[in-house]
């Protein structure tokens, strides 16, 4: 059973790799990243707590569980935000300087 | 299926590694190293499973850690300096 | 000191999980580091008020919460394996009077795991939200979602007086 969530996750963080291959626009590649990756990589820690017995190894695990839930939108949100401020000071500089 | 599980990590793995290659912009490669940091630590956890010794999960979460620090590091570069 | 006997028993909890083993050695170096903690950073001493439990509201929250979950990936999962994805992206202004700090912050975290909805930024004065949208079609029907999401929230885990303070959007 912990196999076949463990699988379930795994395809989960592909569909977020092929989306960020695919997609045309880097907002759109974060968004595929913080959805699906974010989710997929939980089910893997979740079937890898459910399978060991060793609690050291299940309590190691949560803690990675819940770490990457807190860190791993904030980090793409800390990211799409800076590319959003980054991408508006460019559009206004090219409003100053017209080629 | 834990071996199924461990090539659909490297195949995810292929497509974060293209675009932390190709991506035009520092976002993009952002983007693709966010990635391979989310599959090292699935890669972590499904050895644990397979091999069952858990040796290498505090790695899992130092990567978590560290991996976050140094995405807001390169966050605040974006924004002073444009991706 | 009892104002943050939360936060020292978080902090214990945590350098629990770390060592992974339940020791009196671990619970005491996790008390020591804790009490290094609080005298260190000052927005530690800060109170944390429990919000009552409403086990409706909380279950509305949870089930909102685990349908948006499911519905982003389903979503997602269509977007990258139609053969030409087609995505009208755009970004919206979201206005939420009367919102406080830790509400956006809850708010702006679940809007990542939504479908379709990823926060950009907040601004304050007015205070105004704006959100990069995956399927822009209707920007109104956006705005409405953010909203009940925001009401969820509030009714959930709210003060009384934020839930007073709620618009009544049902007639």
């Amino acid at each position: 059973m912990g196999g076949a969530l463990a699988l379930v996750g795994s395809v989960l963080t592909l569909l977020a790799a092929v989306g960020v291959v695919r997609f045309r626009d880097v907002m759109a590649r974060m968004h595929a990243l913080t959805k699906a990756s974010t989710l997929g990589m939980v089910l893997v820690l979740a079937a890898g707590a459910l399978t060991l017995h060793n609690p050291n190894d299940v309590t190691s695990l949560l803690l990675a569980a819940s770490l990457q839930v807190l860190t791993l939108p904030v980090a793409v949100n800390l990211m799409s935000r800076a590319t959003w401020r980054a991408g508006r000071i460019a559009a206004t500089e090219d409003e100053d300087h017209p080629v | 299926m834990i071996a199924a599980a461990l090539v659909v990590q490297a195949l995810a793995a292929l497509g974060f590694g293209y675009r932390l290659v190709a991506g035009p912009s520092l976002t993009d490669r952002v983007v693709g190293l966010d990635g391979l940091l989310v599959v090292g630590v699935s890669s972590i956890a499904l050895h644990a499973m397979a091999t069952g010794e858990g040796a290498f999960l505090p790695v899992a979460v130092v990567i978590t850690l560290v991996g976050f620090i140094g995405t807001a590091v390169v966050a605040r570069f974006i924004e002073e300096a444009g991706g | 000191m009892r104002r943050s006997a939360g936060f020292v028993v978080a902090i214990v909890v945590l350098w629990i999980l770390a060592w992974g083993a339940l020791t009196p050695a671990n619970v005491l170096s996790g008390l020591a580091v804790a009490l290094v903690l609080l005298a260190a950073v000052p927005e530690a001493r800060a109170p944390f008020h429990l919000p009552p439990i409403r086990p409706q509201a909380l279950a509305r929250l949870g089930w909102r919460l685990a349908r948006d979950l499911v519905a982003s990936n389903v979503v997602l999962a269509r977007e990258v394996l139609t053969p030409r994805p087609r995505i009208a992206t755009g970004v919206v202004d979201v206005a939420l009077p009367g919102c406080s700090d830790e509400l956006l912050t809850l708010l702006a975290n679940l809007l990542s795991m939504t479908p379709g909805t990823m926060p950009l930024e907040i601004r304050r004065d007015p205070t105004v939200m704006v959100v990069h949208i995956l399927h822009l079609d209707d920007v109104d029907a956006v705005r409405a979602r953010i909203r009940s999401l925001r009401d969820l929230l509030v009714r959930a885990l709210g003060s009384p007086e934020a839930i007073a303070a709620l618009p009544e959007a049902r007639p």
